[in-house]
């Protein structure tokens, strides 16, 4: 009675479009109402438990530090710096819209913060610059993928909360598949310049160059501190947000005195707004994962892999793992994939060998497309509504050109674990 | 009336905004100041470790009946959109309806069991756990209070009366 209440109450809230994470809680408690277990686990499991899982304190810093990169401009010195090293190019705009987007990963971790904020820079300059407004969507969607991928990566906590793998070497591992993104991304942009004939942008004399290089060198700071701090020993990943914060502040209020109080007082609260949602959803996954488990959901899961045949070996197991994930990330939210369906693959994963670190990075892959996917892609909602194009002509760009990149990047990431296990294991990772 | 929702207003603002924000700023400066403390000073802090993850828990649960205020939980509203604008309605009449309910079932025990955890010492702070587990029956009234305002908002359109843009909160 218990189960088939919970399993009804969650399917409708979610399916009805109520908030997931209400859903999550309410199913839960209602579950514990009736099969009479003490209530007070409600609070065990949703506040008593953020109590040793001080990692998490990351999350709402990174979306702080992002928040005040774009209000105080420090994204704008990023692009055009980034612009006047590669806008010269042909079909450059595109080029200088990914390394941005590489460069702001560096120090934010949340992709809808890179589409939104340097999203917003980039897609103007382009149309200004004569580019389509659907090439220009595309390829900010697609770049900002890269921003959980290479450290730091918010999507890589919450995993590393999950599965008990070490933050750091989760960070590490996203270096190379980041970079090979933002490089495939690149061949895509080379190939449809060639062919569309994009315009070249005004050649920078060095002088130039060196003058924006220096008004933005402050800003490229932030990731050496931000990766210093936590492999050089000096801080913890989570004081580290609370570091590369502190100095994203002090850029934009003293450096390019580009925040004011009031401004920042409005980031403070939309950040508290953002943590409400975000960390409600983690709560609420909390005591959800408590009856998953009680009712022994991962060993269901585990099963029909089995009887399906696909744990012959972990290449089939991830294999179907990337597929389920692809098809829920058409219509299911990163977050709740992260939190829901995770979960519930962990012990399967383990199960079958696995290494944590790299189904890690295959996850937070896998979860960037999902942004970009239709009909749900919440980064192709956010850049057509950017840039006034219509929805219908960035999807079909996404689709016919970028996903596939980012799938053949996701298959390479899968079946050559060394792409993301090799600098973990420099570092000391003995996975 | 006006007046009623203008106080209203001014105390879910006092919790919900200003309160969380300052709690989140000292999260914040917790953390900064620990790892100042740690490794300029050579001198750890615990206490501000643990004042950073009450803060966030408190963050947290202030933020969340912000989040409902404002619509902005996290839905998966692909059906949902492709309701008409009255069936949109009625499945929030309901679905906060349900909500309100758990809420109201839960908030004694939730009461006790914060009342009772004041025997439990913070292990560094040394402060009673009641204080960290508070922000949980306070959730758990706004949010029940948030629900029922959606709802008289969702019955006023039923009704074909006046209401303000969906996306802002109705008391505003």
């Amino acid at each position: 009675m218990a189960v088939a209440v919970w399993i009804l109450a969650f399917a409708a809230v979610f399916a009805m479009g109520y908030p997931i994470a209400m859903g999550m809680f309410i199913s839960s408690a209602l579950y514990l109402l009736l099969s009479h277990t003490d209530l007070s686990l409600l609070m065990d499991m949703m506040v008593i438990k953020f109590e040793n899982k001080f990692v998490l304190l990351a999350v709402p810093l990174f979306i702080f530090t992002a928040k005040v990169m774009n209000a105080g401009k420090v994204t704008d010195r990023i692009f055009e710096a980034a612009q006047r090293a590669l806008g010269s190019l042909r079909g450059g705009l595109g080029y200088v819209n990914v390394a941005a987007s590489i460069i702001f990963a560096g120090m934010s971790g949340s992709e809808i913060a890179d589409v939104s904020g340097l999203g917003t820079v980039e897609i103007k300059a382009m149309k200004d610059a004569g580019y389509d407004g659907a090439f220009a969507c595309a390829v900010t969607s697609a770049s900002a993928t890269i921003g959980p991928i290479i450290p730091p990566s918010i999507p890589m906590i919450v995993y590393a909360m999950l599965s008990g793998a070490s933050v750091g070497y989760l960070f590490l591992g996203g270096f190379i598949p980041g970079f090979l993104l933002g490089g495939a991304l690149m061949v895509v942009i080379y190939i449809l310049s060639a062919i569309r004939n994009y315009p070249r942008g005004e050649k920078v004399p060095f002088k130039e160059f060196l003058r924006s290089s220096a008004k933005a060198f402050p800003a490229l700071m932030a990731p050496v501190l931000l990766l210093y701090g936590i492999y050089g020993g000096v801080f913890t990943p989570t004081e580290s947000a609370g570091i590369v914060a502190a100095y994203a502040l002090f850029l934009s209020l003293f450096v390019y005195r580009t925040l004011g109080l009031k401004t920042l007082y409005k980031v403070v609260i939309d950040t508290v707004l953002s943590t409400g949602y975000i960390s409600f959803f983690i709560a609420g996954a909390f005591i959800f994962g408590y009856v998953v488990a009680t009712e022994e959901i991962p060993v269901l899961i585990t099963n029909a892999f089995v009887s399906l045949g696909l744990t012959s070996s972990k290449w089939i197991t991830l294999l179907s793992i990337n597929i389920l994930f692809l098809i829920l990330g058409c219509f299911v939210d990163v977050t709740a994939i992260m939190l829901i369906i995770v979960p519930m693959l962990l012990p399967l994963v383990k199960n079958v060998g696995i290494d944590l670190v790299h189904f890690g990075v295959i996850t937070a892959l896998n979860l960037m497309i999902a942004l970009d996917t239709p009909p749900y892609g919440q980064t192709g909602f956010i850049t057509a509504a950017i840039s006034g194009t219509p929805l219908g002509k960035v999807v079909k760009e996404m689709v016919l050109y970028f996903i596939p990149c980012e799938i053949a990047v996701l298959a390479l990431v899968t079946y050559v674990p060394d792409l993301v296990l090799w600098l973990p294991r420099l570092a000391g990772y003995l996975g | 009336m006006k007046n009623i929702k203008n106080i209203s207003k001014k105390v879910f603002d006092l919790l919900e905004v200003h309160l969380a924000a300052v709690i989140f700023v000292t999260l914040f400066f917790c953390i900064v100041i620990q790892v100042f403390s740690r490794y300029v000073l050579n001198r750890p802090l615990p206490p501000l470790f643990e004042l950073s993850i009450y803060s966030f828990v408190w963050a947290i649960f202030l933020g969340a009946p912000l989040a409902k205020r404002y619509r902005k939980h996290l839905r998966f509203d692909i059906l949902y959109q492709k309701f008409p604008k009255r069936v949109q309605s009625i499945t929030e009449i309901a679905f906060d309806a349900l909500t309100n309910v758990v809420l109201l079932i839960i908030l004694v025990p939730v009461i006790k069991y914060t009342a009772w955890n004041y025997i439990i010492k913070a292990s560094v702070l040394r402060i009673p756990w009641t204080y960290l587990l508070l922000c949980f029956p306070i959730f758990v009234v706004l949010l029940f209070i948030h629900n029922s305002v959606w709802i008289y908002y969702h019955v006023r359109k039923l009704l074909g009366r006046k209401v303000p843009p969906s996306e802002s909160w109705p008391w505003q």
